[in-house]
């Protein structure tokens, strides 16, 4: 008995004004990924949103749970003998995916769910419109905080269905995440408030305003993505070994596409041959945390993730905080 | 709801392994700022009975060189202190803090928090990672502890959380109007820190019994907390009235549910520790919910009035409070209600037993 993958289903901005917010993307990719499994958002008893930079940047409530109401997951509460839905966000970086898959094993295992899905989606947080709250001051978006230069990450959302396999050889078999502390400063993300003038029309409004306002920084410096790549070999050979694999016996490796590089440099120095390394195209490019669903929609598009034996998820994320599972599809 | 009991089976027939909370620690800043004090910082002096409506005298509220970061590290080694276990035994650490600030007002997105307090702390051998959950975000910690631990998968983690909120209220100052201003809960905020670690239990009786939890997502935006734009840190706007009320009315059911699977009746539960959010409602909420509960509860434990809302810290500070201050006697059984924004609706029960003995309780 294991975890199994269901479906997977990404999402990319087709509004031309304005642009698309995180909420919106991660709205669109977990319909999608139920469309593609033929699920409705009704029998998800689980919901877990893994992105880091939302509408915003949103800090209350759990992104989860609007992402659960756009979608129809229960939003309302469950009749006598129902399960209703439980969401709520994890943020582990890019490898906030394989962190949620972890906790919906998890509670799949223990046999308190039977469906659960991971979302996720970063978004410019300056783009995020979808709001609908009813409440007027901060009802303008892009007024609230202000992104340092530009926003570094592609704008993708991501989705992943998991139920239980009543296979025992099928799914995921083991998960192990590890932190390298002194690398941290290698990939840093923070807001916090820079001085500066307020336009003229919002100083008119609400007089007294600090003159300034939150800034969100995201700072990748120079080496992260070769510390990364050596940083996942080390754990990614001990993860194999504690499993009684050999690297040759990872059939597919569904690594995170991000920072640009690490592909290439980890899979090298793992020993997995380059032929069998899931890769995004170029319209991905710059994903963050929904790299590792967009890797995985791929290989499930062309067979390559059915005919596997042994997958191997690596992801990698600031830290430097390495996040490992081996699936057996 | 989404329910694990405390005995019981796994998915694959296996037993389950039960669990406790084996210790709890807090971190509160010194400086108290009450709430006449804080109106009088407001721009506009509204007129609003702000002690009498709420039942909050004072909060406790991070001075220079306090932030969500060391109330997390303060809490942490708190509840370390009173443990058995060493930093590098545990095995799981979740930092659910709302605010993430470090160095000040300066919020960290990545790496995570819980990264920089597994350092601080050295429990260099612990997976970390955070969580957000609104105001149930320290019980959403443990009930992930719960899961991990029942099937075997760790042995003991810690949960743990910082809030350093009072900014919010700084910023709610620059322009509540009136009393039925959205920034008025504001007002409620406090900072503290706390942590529990969640154990693999021994013993046939003291374990958590449930947890449970639901998302009532139609009432998802009925409160919003970002970065503010009048100052430092953040704004939140919420409309508390409703979100009390569609609370109590339609949590009750949930309620009962966990209570069943716990073979308990509301009226069995020594201490009720519902979210702090101001003594009126929670004494208001409490009756209301034991009449539709058909019975009444024994104790409703406030805090609100002396620290305020501590967000998600607020169920675990009125824990190491009771603990510290010998209320609590060897049997007891505590029930943890989260009301969030989301909705989130949580419930922790679980007995008061071993735990006693490490915060000097004699009884």
């Amino acid at each position: 008995m294991g975890t199994k993958i269901d479906a997977v289903g990404t999402s990319r901005p087709h509004l031309r004004v304005g642009g698309m917010g995180a909420i919106k993307l991660a709205d669109e990719a977990a319909h999608a990924c139920l469309e593609r499994a033929g699920r409705s958002a009704a029998e998800l008893d689980f919901l877990i949103n893994a992105g880091v930079y939302r509408d915003n940047n949103i800090g209350e409530p759990a992104v989860a749970s609007m992402i659960q109401e756009d979608i129809g997951a229960n939003p309302d509460p469950p009749l006598q003998g129902g399960h209703g839905t439980f969401s709520f966000d994890v943020v582990n970086g890019a490898c906030g995916v394989l962190t949620g898959m972890h906790i919906l094993d998890g509670f799949l295992m223990s046999g308190a769910i039977d469906l659960g899905i991971v979302v996720t989606a970063d978004a410019d947080p300056e783009r995020g419109s979808n709001w609908d709250f009813p409440f007027g001051l901060v009802g303008a978006a892009g007024r609230v905080s202000r992104s340092h230069s530009r926003f570094p990450f592609a704008p993708v959302g991501g989705a992943a269905l998991l139920s239980r396999s009543e296979d025992e050889d099928k799914g995921f078999s083991r998960f192990a995440f590890s932190t390298y502390s002194e690398f941290k400063h290698l990939l840093e993300a923070e807001m916090s408030w820079q001085k500066g003038p307020i336009p003229r029309a919002v100083a008119d409004r609400v007089p007294g305003l600090e003159p300034g306002s939150n800034v969100l920084r995201i700072r990748e410096r120079e080496g992260y993505a070769a510390r990364a790549a050596e940083c996942a070999a080390t754990s990614a050979h001990a993860f194999l070994e504690s499993a009684g694999l050999e690297p040759l016996e990872i059939d597919l490796l569904v690594p995170s596409p991000t920072p640009a590089g690490f592909p290439d440099a980890f899979s090298q120095a793992l020993g997995v041959p380059a032929d069998r390394v899931a890769r995004v195209d170029e319209s991905f490019r710059g994903v963050h945390t929904a790299g590792p669903i967009a890797a995985l929609e791929g290989v499930m598009r062309t067979g390559q993730f059915g005919d596997a034996r042994n997958v191997l998820f690596a992801t990698v994320a600031s830290g430097i905080t390495v996040g490992l599972a081996l699936y057996h599809p | 709801m989404i329910l694990e009991a405390g005995v019981g089976t796994l998915a694959d027939g296996s037993p389950a392994i039960p669990t406790r909370l084996e210790s709890i620690g807090s971190q509160i800043p010194e400086r108290i700022l009450t709430t006449e004090e804080l109106l009088e910082s407001t721009r506009h002096h509204p007129h609003i009975e702000l002690e009498r409506l709420t039942g909050i005298h004072q909060r406790h509220v991070c001075s220079e060189g306090e932030d969500s970061f060391t109330l997390a590290v303060g809490a942490a080694r708190d509840c370390l202190a009173h443990s058995r276990h060493r930093p590098e035994d545990i095995e799981m650490l979740i930092n659910c803090s709302i605010s993430r600030y470090k160095d000040g007002l300066r919020h960290q997105w990545e790496p995570p928090l819980s990264l920089s307090i597994k350092d601080a702390i050295g429990a260099n051998k612990a997976i970390s990672f955070d969580i957000s959950n609104a105001c149930a975000g320290m019980m959403t910690g443990v009930f992930i502890l719960h899961d991990f631990i029942r099937r075997g998968v760790i042995r003991r983690g810690m949960v743990v959380s910082g809030e350093y909120i009072s900014s919010l209220g700084q910023n709610a100052a620059k322009q509540v109007h009136w009393v039925l201003s959205k920034q008025l809960a504001s007002l409620t905020l406090g900072d503290a820190g706390t942590a529990a670690i969640v154990e693999r239990a021994d013993s046939d009786t003291d374990h958590i019994s449930v947890a449970a939890f639901a998302t009532l997502s139609e009432h998802s935006r009925l409160c919003l907390g970002a970065p503010s734009h009048v100052g430092p840190g953040a704004s939140m706007f919420t409309k508390a009235r409703t979100i009390h009320k569609v609370a109590i009315s339609e949590s009750p059911p949930l309620l009962k549910e966990a209570l069943d699977a716990a073979g308990l009746g509301f009226g069995d539960i020594d201490y009720i520790i519902p979210h702090q959010t101001s003594a009126r409602a929670i004494e208001r909420g409490a009756k209301e919910i034991g009449e539709r509960l058909g019975m009444q509860a024994k104790r409703v434990v406030v805090t609100v009035n002396e620290f305020g809302n501590t967000s998600s810290t607020t169920h675990f500070v009125a824990l190491r409070k009771y603990l510290g201050e010998k209320r609590f006697k060897k049997g007891d059984t505590v029930m943890l209600i989260s009301f969030a924004s989301g909705l989130e609706v949580g419930v922790l029960i679980f007995p008061i037993e071993e735990i006693l003995d490490r915060y000097g309780n004699e009884n």
